[in-house]
């Protein structure tokens, strides 16, 4: 082995990475400043998730650019049980303008559709405590371009007028074919 | 929203009493089956009432009840039509079967054809196709048997899947192709009394407006008819459905069971007749948003609507609806793909003399055979194998230039009828992964296209049927 | 995004079409099934 690691955890959590019998150190510098980068992503993991803010939702969606209006938001971090506040915005302070709003028992997801192209900024929080808002997830609906849509509907209606052309003309004629 | 409408008591209860009804109904039929053709192809003259429901009844697939509202949720009014046009295949496939009846008329299977007109090496090229397809559609079915009834009742996806497919191997094992079209015949009426009456139920308590209204406020999209994806939907889906039933031995076999001059009418019928049920069920789905619904997984949004509507009805009426979908669609996909494995695996590679008797003694174990495979399959629940089904479109498309020329024109050979079923699955494929899942079976088709035609002005084989009908058995 | 959105009137005249031939079908398909039965074409 050219060189071991160690880990060990602290009290947060956070894990950090020591490079014990490096033989190369070019190698040790190079995985120090890994450590580091990972150390701060730790800390910023931790400050997420640390005790202090436990009952937070965690929002995610399936797709943030999604090309047909429709994805899946989904969290994590309650009792299936609960019921939920979601708030859709196509503001990032979801002020009451462009606000909508669903209450979601029983399950933790929401199949959002239909939506035109545009960003839209979703969150979550717990029914009984409806000022602990979750992350904010934004979703930017970016529709396929018309043109390239109709493309594809044309060569599929040439396709498809050709195969009828073909079908007909055998059809009517008993002797025709082989 | 409730975690589940129905107890699973009461699901069970539906099963069973269905399950008798139907059992009954394929044991009784069975008795009077007394040749090969009695058991395989329903005597080679069923009449034009049974055909145009089987027809129709066999393309409602859990799918057209589970999907298409689903598919209006997500792609909106084009989503609905563009599950309509799945009828378009059905109405092409009328002359297609009359001429499949004039060609072959001893034939038994799909791969009787691609045999005596292409050859050996394009006739296992259809065969791999053709059974990818039967198994990944027979294992989508069983799954989704499993699931409906889980999610509507609780009642355990292994129970629900099980019995379910239990239940159609058992009257399609009993009364061959008889007890498949009879009972067809059966749900083909439930299925259309239930979606009428849900999508009575949603126009007399949510109406037109009212649904117009808040789409155009909360998701515009589903009422754009300029909706790009949806667009790009259209004709692809239209393709895969023209891929599906020109290839798969399920329509085929109709096409050798339907009297003479029946064929060309009842699939033709069997088009109109199918054409407005993905409408009828998907407009039951944009009702959602207008109930306040908020809906966990799309492909649940039929259920969920029938289910806030007419609570315990509701959801009696969709899973009695699913389940004759599912059923209809089974028994067709076993008797069909155990034919073709039956004919063309065990009597075209294994074992060339048996006589009838003991085909059709094969024949009933394969059925068994399949439902026990398909069975040990869905058990794990691999929700990516359900998803399996899309791909087909890059199969089946690849298929349907081969039988089109093949069965009109006779310049095409053997090996340009392989290839161009082998790199319309392969690009259609790649496009799949590289463009789009609403690509595929277009690219798969004009590809396919593009080596018939090729193959064609190299070389002519100059085929003609009449040199062959002694080749048949 | 591009939007021609369907009339009101126009998704009424869809689906309630597509409800009326539905109400027909069964009723064509069981009338079919008795002429075929009585003329003993059923199979």
């Amino acid at each position: 082995m050219l060189f071991q690691r160690s880990e060990h955890s602290s009290t947060f959590g956070i894990k950090t990475l020591t490079n014990a019998n490096a033989i190369w150190p070019g190698i040790a510098f190079i995985k120090v400043l890994i450590s580091i980068r990972h150390h701060l992503l730790f800390v910023v993991a931790a400050l997420t998730v640390s005790p202090l803010f436990a009952e937070e939702l965690k929002l995610s969606t399936s797709e943030t650019e999604p090309t047909a209006g429709y994805f899946s938001l989904s969290w994590a971090g309650t009792k299936q049980q609960n019921d939920v506040l979601l708030q859709q915005s196509t503001l990032s302070s979801f002020s009451n303008d462009a606000l909508m709003q669903w209450t979601v028992s029983n399950v933790n997801s929401f199949s959002m559709s239909g939506l035109s192209s545009g960003v839209y900024y979703y969150r979550v929080a717990p029914f009984d405590k409806p000022q602990s808002w979750s992350n904010v997830v934004q979703v930017n609906v970016k529709h396929h371009s018309l043109n390239k849509a109709f493309f594809i509907f044309a060569v599929g209606a040439a396709l498809f007028s050709l195969l009828s052309i073909i079908i007909f003309l055998n059809s009517k004629n008993k002797t025709s074919g082989i | 929203m409730d975690a589940s409408f129905l107890s699973p008591a009461v699901a069970f209860s539906l099963l069973l009493v269905f399950s008798i009804i139907w059992i009954g109904l394929g044991w009784y039929l069975g008795k009077s089956n007394r040749t090969l053709d009695d058991y395989m192809l329903a005597g080679r003259k069923v009449g034009f009432a049974l055909a145009t429901a089987t027809a129709m009844a066999t393309w409602v697939t859990s799918n057209t009840t589970m999907a298409a509202p689903q598919l209006a949720y997500q792609l909106g009014v084009w989503g609905m039509v563009g599950y309509s046009l799945g009828a378009i295949g059905l109405m092409l496939f009328a002359p297609i079967a009359t001429r499949i009846k004039t060609i072959l008329p001893h034939g038994y299977t799909s791969g009787d054809f691609i045999r005596l007109r292409y050859g050996v090496g394009a006739w296992r090229t259809f065969l791999i196709i053709s059974l990818v397809y039967a198994l990944g559609w027979l294992i989508s079915l069983g799954m989704a048997g499993g699931v409906v009834v889980n999610a509507l009742s609780g009642l355990d996806y292994e129970i629900g899947m099980t019995v379910i497919l239990a239940v159609c191997v058992g009257y399609t094992m009993l009364g061959g192709l008889r007890a498949v079209i009879a009972t067809d015949f059966i749900q083909s009426i439930i299925i259309i009394l239930g979606l009428l009456l849900l999508a009575w139920i949603v126009i007399q308590q949510v109406g037109f407006q009212e649904i117009h209204v808040t789409l155009s406020d909360e998701r515009p999209a589903l009422l754009n008819l300029l909706f790009p994806a949806a667009i790009m939907f259209l004709f692809n889906n239209l393709l895969f459905g023209v891929g599906e039933i020109f290839h798969s031995n399920v329509w085929w076999s109709r096409a050798f069971a339907f009297k003479e001059g029946v064929g060309g009418k009842a699939y033709f019928i069997a088009g109109l007749m199918w054409l407005p049920i993905p409408i009828v069920a998907g407009f039951v789905a944009l009702a959602a948003p207008s109930l306040d619904l908020s809906v966990a997984s799309a492909d649940m949004v039929g259920p969920l609507v029938a289910g806030k509507l007419l609570g315990t009805a509701g959801a009696v009426i969709v899973f009695i609806v699913v389940f004759s979908a599912l059923a209809s669609s089974l028994d067709s996909l076993l008797a069909a793909t155990s034919d073709l494995i039956t004919e063309d695996i065990y009597r075209g590679h294994i074992n060339p003399t048996a006589d009838n008797q003991q085909i059709q003694r094969v024949n009933k174990f394969i059925v068994l055979a399949l439902g026990f495979f398909a069975w040990l399959l869905c058990l794990p629940k691999i929700s990516t194998l359900a998803s399996l089904l899309y791909f087909m479109g890059a199969f089946v498309a690849s298929a349907i230039w081969p039988i089109v020329l093949g069965i009109y024109y006779g310049r095409a050979n053997g090996t340009t009828a392989s290839l161009a079923m082998l790199f319309g699955t392969s690009v259609g494929l790649w496009a799949y992964f590289a463009i789009g899942f609403y690509v595929a079976a277009l690219v798969s088709c004009a590809i396919s296209l593009a080596v018939m035609l090729l193959g064609s002005i190299v070389k002519n084989a100059e085929f003609t049927f009449d040199t062959v009908t002694n080749k048949e058995r | 995004m591009a939007e021609w959105m369907i009339s009101e009137t126009a998704l009424t005249v869809l689906v309630s079409g597509a409800v009326f031939i539905t109400i027909i079908t069964p009723v064509a398909l069981v009338a079919f099934l008795v002429k075929d039965w009585k003329e003993g074409k059923l199979w």
